[in-house]
């Protein structure tokens, strides 16, 4: 047959993440063999990985500053390496790579040194770069099912966790049920267009049609499914509550990129005409979840949960850009993303560098009288916090000002006074944080471990890029001025069109 | 909780930073006073740097006559107050954080007054919340100071998010986010967004001057030590909210909504508040109760037109700002020196403390409004300014003569009655404070002195430029202490008699005022507190509706809602239809449908578990026979092994499971309601399908599969073709999916613990 | 044939729905099996059915004489199955470890990780 005509350079990300995976499990069974020590297998596997999620990163970062674009096959465009995908590789990449930085330490300390781990993990980053390059739906189906289906397992790692199997079990119902929906959804729209590559959907839509436009809302849906969006998160505080925080980490930050872009990248794409008709169910969805991720908020004792309805309420945040339906407001999206990408990961590794002796620091109570135990520790946490709650200064201030903003401008004005108020409750809740480091007594004395070098390099990345952001989101001085993460964000976005 | 640690020396990390704070606020201040000539003058230095330029957000720094007033202010008195907290608090462990804290409230505060960038303003404006909040709860050990942070925190924060929406508002409406450029343009009050940014700006410039109803976080946050009540909540954030309308007042005012809002506003909580801080026995509280007052005055000429009255405000808010951050220092000297700050414990103290007793005396006479201070031409002003603004001034000018009759009394229950009636019956002996501590409140008493004796001075340079700035239009002001025989004076007269009465009978009064204030039903403080509370309950009882914990419910809202939006948007847009020309149904396709039918539902009704599963067999079987029957073999037999293997596997996992009970629904009810939501989705299902079926396909996809699977994938069998050449990443995605799968379950049973895996299967 | 098949479509999702919201999760399992051979049939459908011509080309044509049901629905159909395998033989591995460890097959039981009623009204007051 002719030889068709593929570009490699395009699956690069996603070729080093699944080899990746499998050296992982090559590795980890050639090094069992071999009976070493139990960390060292782990602090190896975690190399290997960091090494394969660098070379996608590395891949990634060269194609965005690039900036053309690379379709796998030109004859048949399902998978391409564009800028908007570069962008969002890059990001969950480096989410990825951070945490397995600082699951060297964390694993053991909760006794969960298994390395299948660290393959589940590759497999499912390289569904979510598969996710976000996908031109197809039913690439975009199969990048979804891969990203999903190795968080199954994930979630219900911490085996001794009761928990941790029941946040498994219900994360899998639920999952499965979202890839139906979807699947339907695309079910629709190819009935509808009769095609399910992007460009032809878009060519093909018969405009207003209302078919089309329920299978395009069942496909929000089950995208509304995988980022936890009011009314379809319920699963997720139960979920994020049970897993081991290190996975609670990924499937917080990394999935809800994928999706995210993945979306994005769908209604620009491929129903860029007909997305305004959407413009009303991302109103009742961002203004939905805004609610009732903040005001669930409010009572939360339990820090992963309180960070699993904080992460409800950021996709609210993310909402509205959506419900714009402008370049700014995807632009603002996409930056806001980069934003959230750090700041959650940063207090997430605040809660992962304390676990120590197989139990997770998951309470707040276990946070009392931090301040005094670890300072650092607890300075970092506070800035994390105030940069979730949107404090200016740091750069979830910037994030969330340039969605509103974006809403303003759009006409979106009630929604972005839906935000704010959120983001007053918020203030509330977040506050909790360092008021209970700084202000409360620990009830019992434990001695706290030191923090690992892993951790402390994640959680330094992670403060510099929010203060950094936080001040020079679009120019910086001197040797920094190549950072320009907002205008990154926008031709990413714009490349689209 | 007077901080003393008397004999514990400073920390060198304190000296350090006050030190620094001090330097900081002295180069201010002078760099500051160098320009007082310019501006006068007429100029307005500026600078900026591009920040978020994408936006057109700069780093944009003015300084006009208003901003100068303000930064002159802030960073005088921030100098005053660093060096009275050095003290105060020496040998506090913690005394170097509060000196760091004040240091950056005071750039925030600069960077607030200084900016010319909407969003510089609001992110200095969040600033000063937050460290405010930390300052408020610098006492971390005491809930009620923790309580009063937080509760200033989240009034003055929620105002300043409000901020940012109108201000962003503001901006799209004008094309552009420099408050130079508003100022220039005039005013937008013909504009359609008007009215929500006035609400908006307004609940901003209310919530952070504590107007009523938000003024009860002021009196909160006296939790806070006394020096940093002196000066945020004397002198500097609380008229943050004063600058802001002031700022606006070109923009936003001269209509009637403006007017009436805050005159009635500024007025009631003037009156309110000089009542309530009769009743206090607290001498900070009374302070506390006495600012907003001020805040109210200030509020209430802001909101007028004429120049007389924005003369009166900016005139009153100096000589406000020098006698209370005088007072609250002062308090804070006998709360040192004597333990106590409660009114009827202190007497007699200016034979041991004659300094303190001259600072005080001085500063309420300006608060009393006796000439010659500064007070009286401030008192003097608002009077003329009252009986200008309204036609029918009555009202308004009795308001002022009480609500100033007030304000006498508590000056000389504050700063006269403590000094120089009674004997002392205080916890600790009377002593005299030291001089760095004395320093601050001499300073800014003997300034309202100095300035209402020569007030031309602080007229030509101070009052005119920022009256000209608040009116955007140049204004002759001359202040002078003698206006003559005239009705002001005549006012003055009365409320100084009427302050004496109020003030001999201050004891009855209180008690009355206790009884009084005690019974209303519904405070500022209660409604928070009810709103907070309203706020949990109400989260508890989402989460309790929402989020149960059963996964069944999180489904059944999800069918729920879905029929639901995906009907309403069939039926809203017309999307209902019928195929035109539906093909005829062959008669060997209706045993098949309807064993597929029975297939789905018998799981249902059967509580056999064996049966089910060959019910589930059937539904595989039929299904794959319908593909047969359209044309898909290939489908048909990929799905007829499949549905083996599931009917197997499924066969040998689930009977290690127990048995069915019957009551998988809870109840008849249950039961219905599940069916009915079935039905529902099933119904939309079809209907769905219908409208789809019911418009053409467009074939040019698959035709081109059809017509290119020789020459271009050489097979003959288009499906294959399509698999393993045109969609071969869809294949290998599947094959990498189900990988995956296999490598999941392999991790699940590989994770199982060896204690329960007796039951495991599969 | 189209109304037939769209209401056999609607009575399959009708009954997996009814089987999804079941307290026993071997129901939910048995309605997601129903509810994959309900979605893979929509897709055929939605590709329009034709009886019996599968698409082949003729020995000796370069292309199909004529129509022939559509391929693209089927290639889609097939990944689908595969995929929907794939999950259930993971989700029946799930399942048999969480009525090891849980010792329930009640969904509502499974509440381990959520306050109950009395707690979230603990967590309201503290």
């Amino acid at each position: 047959m002719n030889a068709p005509q593929l570009d490699m350079a395009a699956i690069a990300p996603l070729a080093f993440a699944a080899f990746g995976a499998l050296f992982v499990l090559l590795g980890e069974v050639w090094l069992t063999r071999r009976r070493t020590n139990e960390h060292f297998i782990n602090a190896a596997l975690s190399v290997l990985s960091i090494s394969f999620l660098g070379l996608s990163v590395y891949c990634a970062g060269a194609a965005f500053s690039d900036g053309t674009t690379r379709v796998f096959d030109p004859a048949n465009p399902m998978l391409s390496l564009d800028r908007f995908a570069a962008y969002s590789i890059a990001l969950i990449g480096i989410a990825s790579l951070l945490i397995c930085f600082a699951s060297i330490s964390y694993l053991p300390q909760v006794g969960i040194n298994h390395g299948e781990y660290y393959a589940l993990l590759l497999l499912s980053t390289a569904g979510m770069f598969l996710l976000v390059g996908a031109t197809d739906l039913m690439a975009l189906f199969l990048g979804l099912e891969l990203m999903s289906i190795p968080l199954y397992v994930m979630a219900g790692f911490d085996r001794r966790n009761l928990r941790s199997n029941e946040s498994a079990f219900k994360y899998f119902l639920v999952g499965s049920f979202a890839s139906a929906i979807l699947l339907y959804g695309i079910a629709l729209v190819y009935g509808v267009t009769g095609s399910l590559g992007f460009d032809a959907i878009r060519a093909g839509f018969p405009p207003g049609n209302p078919i089309g436009i329920v299978g395009l809302g069942l496909l929000v849906v089950g995208f509304a499914f995988k980022v936890a969006s009011a009314p379809f998160h319920q699963w997720a505080p139960d979920v994020y509550e049970g897993a081991p925080t290190s996975v609670t980490a990924y499937m917080a930050i990394t999935v809800k990129v994928a999706a995210f872009a993945a979306l994005l990248r769908l209604l620009t794409q491929a129903f860029g005409p007909v997305t305004a008709s959407l413009s009303d169910l991302f109103w009742v969805l961002a203004a939905l979840t805004i609610v009732v991720g903040n005001v669930m908020a409010v009572i939360q004792t339990n820090l992963k949960r309180l960070l699993a309805y904080s992460s409800i309420a950021h996709a609210g945040y993310l909402l509205i850009g959506f419900a714009t339906g402008t370049v700014e407001g995807y632009g603002a999206v996409l930056f806001y993303l980069l934003v959230y990408v750090f700041t959650n990961l940063g207090a997430f590794a605040v809660l992962m560098a304390l676990a120590q002796g197989g139990r997770d620091c998951d309470t707040l109570d276990d946070l009392a009288g931090l301040a005094r135990q670890r300072p650092g520790l607890a300075a970092l946490l506070t800035l994390f916090a105030l940069s979730l709650a949107g404090i200016p200064g740091t750069a979830g201030f910037v994030a969330k000002f340039f969605v509103f903003e974006s809403a303003v401008a759009s006409g979106q004005t009630v929604l972005a006074i839906i935000g704010v108020l959120g983001s007053v409750v918020s203030f509330y809740y977040y506050l909790r944080l360092p008021v209970q480091m700084y202000m409360s007594e620990a009830a019992t004395e434990t001695p706290r471990r030191h923090a690992a070098t892993g951790e402390l390099l994640v959680l330094a990345v992670c403060a510099v890029v929010v203060l950094f952001l936080g001040f020079f989101p679009s120019h910086a001085p001197g040797v920094l001025g190549a950072v320009r993460a907002l205008e990154w964000a926008r031709s990413s976005v714009a490349m689209l069109y | 909780m007077a901080a003393d640690h008397a004999g514990a020396a400073s920390s060198p990390g304190a000296r350090a930073l006050t030190a620094i704070g001090i330097a900081i606020a002295l180069g201010f201040a002078g760099a500051l006073a160098s320009l007082v000539p310019a501006v006068a003058g007429g100029a307005a230095p500026s600078v900026a740097v591009p920040w978020l330029p994408a936006l057109g957000v700069a780093l944009a720094f003015r300084v006009d006559g208003l901003s100068l007033l303000f930064a002159l202010l802030i960073s005088g008195i921030g100098a005053l107050v660093l060096l009275y907290a050095h003290r105060y608090l020496r040998g506090h462990p913690h005394a170097a954080r509060l000196q760091l804290f004040l240091t950056l409230f005071m750039l925030s505060m600069l960077g607030l007054v200084l900016a010319d960038d909407a969003v510089v303003l609001f992110v200095f404006w969040e600033l000063t919340t937050v460290t405010s909040y930390l300052l408020i709860g610098f006492d971390s050990e005491s809930a009620k100071s923790r309580r009063a942070a937080l509760q200033a925190m989240l009034v003055t924060g929620s105002g300043g998010l409000a901020l940012l929406v109108g201000l962003l508002i503001l901006g799209g409406v004008t094309g552009t986010l420099r408050i130079s450029e508003w100022i220039a343009a005039g005013s937008v009050a013909g504009q359609v967004a008007y009215t929500a940014v006035f609400a908006l700006v307004v609940l901003a410039a209310f919530t952070k001057s504590a107007q009523f109803p938000f003024h009860f976080w002021l009196p909160g946050a006296m939790a806070a030590p006394t020096p940093v009540s002196a000066y945020l909540h004397s002198a500097t954030m609380v008229k943050a909210g004063v600058y802001l309308l002031m700022r606006m007042h070109p923009v936003l005012g001269g209509t009637e909504l403006w007017f009436w809002t805050l005159t009635v506003a500024g007025s009631a909580t003037a009156l309110w508040a000089s009542i309530v801080a009769l009743r206090q026995t607290d001498l900070k509280l009374a302070l506390a109760y006495s600012t907003v007052t001020a805040l109210g005055f200030l509020v209430l000429f802001v909101g007028a037109e004429i120049g007389i009255a924005i003369t009166a405000a900016v005139t009153f808010l100096i000589v406000h700002a020098f006698y209370k951050s005088a007072l609250f220092l002062v308090v804070g000297i006998v709360d040192h020196a004597t333990g106590t700050r409660e009114a009827q414990r202190l007497g007699g103290l200016a034979r041991t403390m004659p300094t303190t007793a001259a600072a005080a005396g001085l500063a309420a006479l300006s608060m009393a409004g006796f000439p010659p201070l500064l007070g009286f031409i401030g008192k003097e002003l608002k009077y003329e300014a009252a009986l200008a603004i309204v036609s029918q001034p009555l009202v308004l000018a009795t308001l002022l003569v009480v609500a100033n009759a007030l304000t006498f009394a508590v000056a000389a229950v504050v700063a006269f009655r403590p000094f120089w009636r009674g004997e002392p019956e205080t916890p600790r002996m009377p002593h005299e404070a030291p001089r760095r501590m004395r320093a601050g409140p001499l300073l800014l008493a003997a300034a309202g002195f100095a300035f209402g004796v020569y007030p031309e001075l602080v007229g030509r340079y101070l009052v005119e430029p920022a009256v000209a700035a608040i009116r955007a239009t140049p204004m002759e002001v001359d202040l002078k202490l003698w206006h003559g025989v005239n009705v002001p004076l005549a006012m003055s007269v009365a409320t100084a008699l009427l302050g004496l009465a109020i003030y001999a009978a201050h004891e009855r009064v209180r008690a009355v005022l206790a009884r009084a204030v005690s019974a209303l039903p519904l405070t500022g403080e209660r409604a928070f507190d009810a709103s907070l509370d309203a706020l949990r309950s109400f989260a508890a009882f989402q989460t309790r509706i929402l989020q149960g914990g059963s996964l069944r419910r999180y489904l059944f809202a999800t069918w729920l809602v879905l029929p639901a939006a995906v009907g309403s948007v069939l039926v809203l847009r017309g999307g209902l239809a019928w195929p035109a020309s539906p093909s005829p149904v062959p008669v060997y396709a209706w045993p098949i449908v309807l064993l597929v039918a029975a297939g789905s539902i018998a799981p249902i009704v059967t509580t056999s578990r064996l049966a089910s599963i060959a019910a589930l067999g059937l539904v595989g079987a039929g299904v794959s026979l319908l593909y047969l029957l359209f044309g898909a073999p290939d489908v048909a037999m990929t799905q007829l092994l499949v549905e083996t293997l599931t009917v197997v596997i499924v066969a040998v996992v689930l009977l290690r499971l127990p048995r069915f009970s019957g009551r998988d629904h809870p109840g008849s009810a249950g039961r219905a309601r599940d069916a009915a939501l079935a039905i529902a989705a099933g119904t939309t299902v079809s209907a769905l399908l219908l409208a789809v079926l019911a418009s053409p396909l467009d074939p040019s996809l698959s035709d081109w599969f059809a017509a290119n699977a020789l020459p271009a994938g050489f097979g003959r069998n288009v499906v294959n073709v399509v698999i393993v050449d045109f969609r071969a990443l869809d294949t290998l995605g599947e094959i990498t999916v189900v990988t995956v799968a296999a490598c999941a379950a392999y991790a699940l049973l590989k994770l199982r613990p060896g204690a329960s895996s007796e039951q495991e299967g599969a | 044939m189209e109304v037939l098949l769209a209401i056999l479509i609607g009575v399959m999702f009708g009954a997996s729905v009814y089987l999804m919201l079941s307290r026993n999760w071997v129901r939910y399992l048995f309605g997601f099996i129903v509810i994959s051979n309900a979605v893979n049939l929509l897709l055929f459908a939605v590709g329009r059915v034709e009886l019996g011509r599968p698409a082949l080309v003729p020995p000796g044509l370069a292309a199909p004489d004529g129509p022939v049901a559509n391929s693209l629905p089927q290639a889609l159909i097939l990944t689908a199955i595969v995929i929907g395998f794939g999950l259930l033989a993971f989700a029946l591995v799930l399942a048999s470890r969480a009525w090891a460890e849980l010792g329930t097959v009640d969904v509502d039981a499974m509440r381990v990780a959520e306050p109950r009623e009395d707690a979230a009204r603990e967590g309201r007051d503290a």
